[in-house]
């Protein structure tokens, strides 16, 4: 199952963990149930235009609506990267 | 481990301190690096560990690239520009700053690998203003964009390079402010 790889500032919503692994097919499925299981993660709702998610190490460019069509496989690494910005 | 919005000091070392110090002049100087963007201006992020009540600065980490003027970012960073930045002397499209996500995730696995967690970030502030000559506060855009982040912002007061400040507030909220020690690491270890 992919393994997803919470921010730092996340973290305090799964138990301090730095990763977790979500039982999903595709980006989209891996999301919706990492939001479903840490219900705290509700920045990534707030600000999810401006969230980056790489997959192995490369940096996602697929618009939203087209998650659900770029599948995972068991060992795939999901990095969520939550925008950081200062005046 | 407490929630970060808990902690009741923040204890720097001398030399940390120095390292921001170093990155300010030098961006105000105008001497940047390869791959830098180009902007007097200075970001970055606070790691260490946390001890107690207590989180202490183990690294400082200078933030290279602002991407403020790329999509997805220029059109949220221009929207909160115009509501909630003060008028000053620098025009809204050249204030913010937004950290490159690539570079973030790099930082981001440098302090894994050390065991560090991300608790701030850091910018300097500039410019006086009448109604806050010394520039040592987050501002209502600090407020802003530092909301959700669950981070310190730290304010780096450079209006008096002699006498520079620095000043460490919750998600930016001047209500939440929390002491910062400046230690020297060497006199800490006697005492």
């Amino acid at each position: 199952m992919p393994r997803v790889i919470i921010p730092f500032p996340l973290r305090k919503h799964a138990n301090n963990q730095r990763e977790v692994v979500i039982d999903g097919g595709s980006l989209r499925e891996t999301i919706e149930r990492l939001l479903q299981q840490y219900p705290g993660f509700k920045t990534l709702n707030d600000d999810s235009v401006l969230v980056s998610i790489f997959i192995n190490h490369k940096l996602v460019r697929t618009a939203f609506e087209k998650w659900g069509e770029l599948s995972l496989n068991r060992d795939d690494e999901v990095t969520l990267v939550i925008p950081i910005a200062g005046g | 481990m407490i929630s970060l919005d808990q902690a009741q000091e923040i204890i720097c070392p001398e030399s940390k301190w120095q390292e921001v110090l170093e990155h300010c002049r030098r961006k105000l100087a105008g001497d940047y690096l390869e791959g830098e963007s180009r902007m007097p201006r200075a970001y970055g992020l606070v790691a260490g560990i946390q001890t107690g009540s207590a989180l202490e600065v183990e690294r400082v980490l200078p933030i290279k690239k602002n991407v403020r003027d790329q999509e997805p970012y220029k059109g949220f960073m221009d929207k909160v520009m115009k509501e909630h930045a003060v008028p000053s002397k620098t025009p809204f499209s050249k204030r913010g700053w937004m950290t490159d996500p690539e570079e973030l995730k790099r930082c981001y696995e440098a302090c894994d690998q050390e065991g560090l967690m991300v608790f701030g970030t850091y910018h300097m502030h500039v410019v006086p203003w009448k109604h806050d000559p010394l520039r040592d506060k987050p501002t209502k855009l600090d407020g802003v964009l530092a909301r959700n982040s669950q981070l310190f912002t730290f304010i780096v007061s450079m209006v008096d390079m002699t006498r520079p400040r620095i000043r460490a507030f919750y998600e930016a909220l001047e209500e939440r402010e929390v002491p910062i020690l400046i230690q020297d690491k060497a006199l800490a270890q006697i005492a």
